[in-house]
């Protein structure tokens, strides 16, 4: 087909209102997930993957991207108005959010949070639509030992940035890869791991695994130490905010969608780094530098471009190489196997207007968060009211129905628990839960790679190192282990030094 | 338990479940057949490096906390640290909590998904002990019954129903 022939093809899978609806209902869901204390918008997007099983594939990864989309900005509401972040991307936005509200400008810092949402929302969309079917033309090159050691490399800083230690991370992507041997072995389809249970036969259902990994442990989290329901809201105070306002936050809004781009389309560093890197660079060059951290507007709009900007641009590993950049494009990307769809360069030659109506579809989604984003600003006081004691028990009675619809199968529950006691063990030592179940979803595509190419090669291990690619992460996955080691190193000497300032104090 | 200490007891399992991993696990449960051309092309190759590369990072996390500088819990294990006074109240909610688990998992062919799903969310709530008993009531009511007619009716799910009632 021809790219007009994908462009009709695409209009007509989007122009329709079951997915104008999909999409409003998603970013409707998130911006309300991302604003309830206790919830986050990994959990609100594992939550709903459920729903969309009885969806067209475009409607339901519509309805997920409405999800993340809508709880990337939702989590700024708790983290101006009661000094918690509703999802860790939303920890920059505190900064200079609560002070606003402690002034009583928090309806102000809301708005310019919204505004700043949607011109990077925007951008990051277009960066998408921009880069992957370059990065993917690039990609229909590869063969097995590039994929190979591209997935070694996305995995090894993914572990290596998803938590406070490069060997917690390590550990948990390799056990990740481990629970991905489950079932009968690739090429001859003999047992392994799988104890002669049927159920095991296919290896571990994935949406189990997630759901186990991602919700059950803040239910048990919340089991361990109940908080209190009642949350000190802040109220709107002054609502709006000047177009010369915006104005004057313009390159700093345009700036942190281009950290959040970067950022966002190598996988694993995900959206609080760039929140972060984007709110100091806009102290850096403000003119008014001095009023950061105290309520300052354009320290909201930096780190909300910032976080809103890699939103699109995770999408970009995803769609181009079907590697996933974070947790919740690895949930995203079960949507697509649940339909039967390999995201990755193939998925650009043979489902070409599937990605043309995600493009379109994402398009209208940044149109969508302006309008719902700024409907739900004037409904937040009665969204903080949801009781996290009725909340967390309910979410378990989600978590146990979205598993079981998967397969009609109980044995899915008892993965779904098994995961969640994992997942705990691992938030108490913390031990990050997203290299593992990246490299539970990318384990066997590693394998296989790895397999093909030495079936290729007649278990020559030179074949690892036959292109310039294959050089290029096996060089970029070096770096990445140097540079996070010396990081690492140095940032436990400062803790260490912090340590014995304060026992000499 | 310090932060160090528990890295030790940490890397110490990891490298004992590497060890029963090459030993047991995968000779007993790793089936390859006798006619694999290459050994890198075993069903056993890979599980045999994950278990070697397990226990090398059970001995660098020893090594690291033995040797390097100390380290400093995560905001999250912070925050969870109790009193000492309230620790053993939380390790019996939690234990009250797997037996939910578990009973849930037991009581859905026999009471159905809505029932056990119902008293679960009832359960949960007691053990957290809700200030909102009355709302926590109703919820747990309605929402499997809301969830039920979704995935039953929209969705096309064989929703369990159990022995005792049958929901239309």
């Amino acid at each position: 087909m021809s790219f007009f022939d994908n462009l009709t093809s695409a209009f007509h899978l989007v122009a329709n209102l079951e997915s104008f609806l999909a999409l409003a209902g998603g970013i409707l869901i998130g911006v309300i997930a991302g604003a309830i204390p206790g919830m986050s918008a990994t959990m609100a997007v594992a939550l709903t993957l459920p729903f969309t099983f009885a969806m067209q594939p475009i409607t339901g990864i519509l309805l997920l991207l409405g999800v993340y989309k809508g709880g990337i900005f939702g989590g700024s509401f708790p983290a101006i108005l009661i000094k918690t972040p509703g999802t860790p991307a939303s920890s920059a936005t505190i900064l200079d959010g609560y002070p606003m509200a402690e002034n009583g400008q928090a309806g102000k810092a809301l708005g310019m949070a919204l505004y700043a949402s949607c011109t990077a929302d925007l951008i990051s969309n277009l960066s998408l639509i921009l880069f992957a079917g370059w990065l993917a033309s690039f990609a229909l090159s590869f063969g097995p030992p590039e994929f190979f050691t591209l997935i070694l490399f996305s995995l090894t800083i993914i572990a290596g940035v998803s938590g406070d230690s490069l060997i917690k991370g390590l550990l948990a992507a390799v056990f990740g890869l481990l629970l991905a041997t489950v079932g009968l072995d690739l090429v001859y389809g003999t047992n392994r791991f799988n104890f002669n249970n049927a159920n095991l036969m296919g290896g571990l259902n994935f949406i189990a695994v997630l759901i186990g990994l991602f919700a059950i442990p803040e239910i048990l989290a919340y089991v361990w130490r109940p908080k209190s329901d009642t949350e000190q809201v802040r109220a709107l105070g002054e609502q709006h905010v000047t177009f010369a306002e915006y104005r004057r936050c313009f390159r700093t809004i345009i700036r942190g969608s281009f950290i959040g781009v970067f950022l966002g389309s190598i996988p694993g560093i995900g959206a609080a780094p760039a929140a972060f890197l984007s709110y100091s660079e806009a102290r850096r060059r403000s003119p008014n530098k001095k009023n950061f951290g105290k309520g300052e507007i354009e320290g909201v709009a930096a780190s909300e471009a910032g976080n809103n900007g890699v939103a699109g641009a995770t999408l970009i590993p995803l769609l181009a190489l079907g590697v996933p950049g974070d947790v919740i494009t690895a949930i995203i990307i079960g949507a697509f196997m649940v339909h039967g769809l390999q995201p990755g360069p193939m998925m650009f030659v043979a489902n070409a207007n599937i990605i043309y109506a995600l493009f379109l579809g994402l398009i209208i989604s940044s149109v969508l968060l302006f309008f719902i984003g700024g409907f739900a600003i004037k409904m937040f006081r009665y969204i903080a009211d949801v009781p996290t004691s009725v909340l967390m028990p309910g979410v378990l009675i989600l978590c146990v129905y979205g598993v079981y619809a998967v397969n009609n199968n109980v044995f899915d529950i008892i993965v779904m628990f098994a995961m969640g006691w994992l997942g705990y063990f691992m938030l108490r030592n913390d031990i990050p839960a997203a290299p593992f179940l990246i490299a539970f979803i990318l384990g066997p595509l590693l394998e296989d790679n790895f397999r093909q190419a030495m079936l290729m090669s007649n278990g020559s291990a030179h074949i690892l190192f036959r292109s310039w690619i294959t050089w290029f992460f096996w060089g970029a996955t070096m770096l990445t282990i140097a540079a996070l080691i010396k990081t690492g190193l140095s940032a436990r000497s400062d803790a260490a030094e912090a340590l014995h300032a304060t026992s000499r104090e | 338990m310090n932060q160090k200490t528990n890295d030790l007891g940490l890397g110490a399992g990891v490298i004992a479940f590497g060890v029963f991993l090459l030993l047991y696990a995968i000779p007993v449960f790793v089936s390859a057949p006798s006619n694999v051309r290459a050994l890198v092309l075993s069903p056993l190759f890979w599980p045999d490096i994950i278990a070697w590369i397990i226990i090398i990072l059970g001995v660098t996390l020893i090594a690291t906390r033995v040797f390097g500088p100390p380290v400093v819990a995560s905001e999250t294990t912070a925050s969870a640290a109790l009193s000492p006074e309230d620790t053993p109240y939380a390790i019996a909610r939690l234990a009250a909590a797997a037996v939910i688990m578990v009973g849930l998992v037991v009581a859905i062919p026999v009471l159905g998904m809505v029932l056990s799903t119902g008293i679960a969310f009832a359960l949960i709530s007691m053990i957290v002990k809700t200030p909102r008993p009355v709302t926590a009531l109703i919820v747990a009511i309605l929402l499997p019954l809301v969830l039920y007619a979704f995935f039953a009716h929209v969705a096309g799910v064989s929703v369990p129903q159990g022995r005792f009632i049958t929901l239309p």
